[in-house]
């Protein structure tokens, strides 16, 4: 294992911010309260740093023959002209809750709900009967999707207890069983992070894979 | 037909966005730009009013512990710069192991020891049955260690496998039930709201 002053950083990050978890020593607490923050604050820096892409990204483009410049153009246009406004009059200001209500709030909506017409069409195509697996897939996705509804309760009376037992115990069953494995694998993975064995997040291995720096 | 500007923005954007349904079409794209852009712009507001007032603030008012973050974050914009761009990485290698930690710490109690212990219940009835047998199967459908099943570990794996679908399928259902909850609003801003054709 190659001890880099990334690697390093992290190390020292990571073990901090998780012996605080199991002592109770005030520096270390102090000290990994303090990271958690800082690292709160770097997190909003990249926030900005993703702005600063999606700039640099849209600019090149605008400045091409792409026939999508003018897409590119509203983009920038409604992401600049919204920024202003936030920052100049506050999130807290009139212009920008009337564009948080009516444009923001009424396209992530309506963009999630376009997902009811989409699954209903993945379903079909997935849910063909090709074994006993997608047998009980379909059984359990129509029991639980009729016993939401009055249909469901019209078909058979009993329809929302069994539509609920199915959430409460297969459901339960199969999901705790995915989350102690994720659990096991998202502990194993951080672990590796924090040893510096999995160092995929930094680029390349010879620094950004530009300057040839090894931090 | 209501008179209010706000409904009349969210209603013609709502049945831009449902024009996709018929097909791909030029104002769906602005639409869908128009969203990328304002919530980004969104993003860095927030990010903005975070950073101002607790790290530039108190940076300025002097509280040292501050400018570590600050010239961490700056060092992050390294990466624009060719020449020093591996500079990029001494902030993000920081972030990533706190953020390695923050995840151990949290996948430990709640999705670890939490459901390990919800699942040793007394076997008295067939729902606390179906639910261990049905969580140490799932778990052994994971368990790819050896190269091949066979016995016992083969059967497990199967009967997870099955409570694995029941589990998606009813998943599955919820979600749509969830999505048909937000299209109901969008069906009554358009139709009632807007067109006042509900009553």
């Amino acid at each position: 294992m190659k001890l880099t002053l990334a690697s390093f950083l992290t190390l020292i990050a990571g073990v901090t911010v998780l012996a605080d978890h199991f002592v109770v020593v005030p520096f270390i607490n102090k000290t990994a309260s303090t990271f958690i923050q800082w690292s709160v604050m770097l997190s909003a820096f990249s926030t900005a740093l993703g702005g600063a892409n999606i700039l640099a990204v849209h600019t090149k483009r605008m400045s091409g023959k792409s026939a999508n410049r003018g897409l590119s153009a509203l983009l920038l246009g409604s992401m600049v002209t919204w920024l202003v406004i936030g920052l100049k009059l506050g999130m807290e200001s009139q212009v920008y809750k009337f564009i948080w209500d009516n444009v923001y709030g009424s396209l992530s909506s309506t963009l999630f709900a376009l997902n009811a017409f989409f699954v209903a069409s993945a379903a079909y195509r997935s849910f063909r009967i090709r074994g006993i697996d997608t047998v009980i897939l379909l059984v359990t996705a129509c029991t639980v999707m009729l016993g939401r509804t009055g249909l469901g309760e019209a078909i058979y009376p009993g329809m929302p207890q069994v539509a609920d037992w199915l959430m409460r115990v297969p459901n339960t069953a199969g999901m705790r069983g995915i989350t102690i494995g994720g659990a096991l694998g998202a502990i194993s993975v951080s672990a590796r992070v924090i040893l510096g064995l999995e160092r995929g997040y930094g680029g390349s291995e010879r620094g950004m894979g530009v300057s040839g720096y090894d931090l | 037909m209501s008179r209010d500007p706000g409904i009349w923005t969210a209603a013609l954007l709502t049945i831009v966005v449902w024009s996709y349904l018929f097909k791909q079409n030029i104002l769906f794209q602005a639409v869908e730009h128009l969203f990328v852009g304002i919530a980004a712009a969104h993003a860095m507001t927030v990010a903005f009013t975070n950073l101002r007032d607790t790290c530039l603030g108190p940076a300025l008012m002097g509280d040292w512990a501050m400018t570590v973050p600050l010239l961490g974050g700056l060092l992050l914009y390294a990466r624009f710069l060719p020449k020093i761009s591996h500079l990029s990485r001494i902030p993000l290698a920081f972030v990533m192991g706190t953020a390695a930690a923050v995840v151990i710490r949290g996948s430990l109690g709640p999705s670890f020891i939490q459901q390990v212990a919800g699942t040793i219940i007394p076997l008295t009835s067939p729902d606390n049955v179906i639910l261990v047998v049905g969580t140490v199967t799932t778990i052994a459908y994971f368990l790819f260690g050896r190269k091949s099943r066979s016995g016992m570990m083969d059967h497990a794996a199967r009967l997870g496998r099955y409570i694995m679908m029941a589990a998606f399928g009813a998943a599955y259902g919820n979600t749509v039930m969830m999505r048909m909850s937000l299209l109901i609003p969008r069906i009554r801003l358009v139709f009632g709201d807007w067109l006042g054709l509900l009553p």
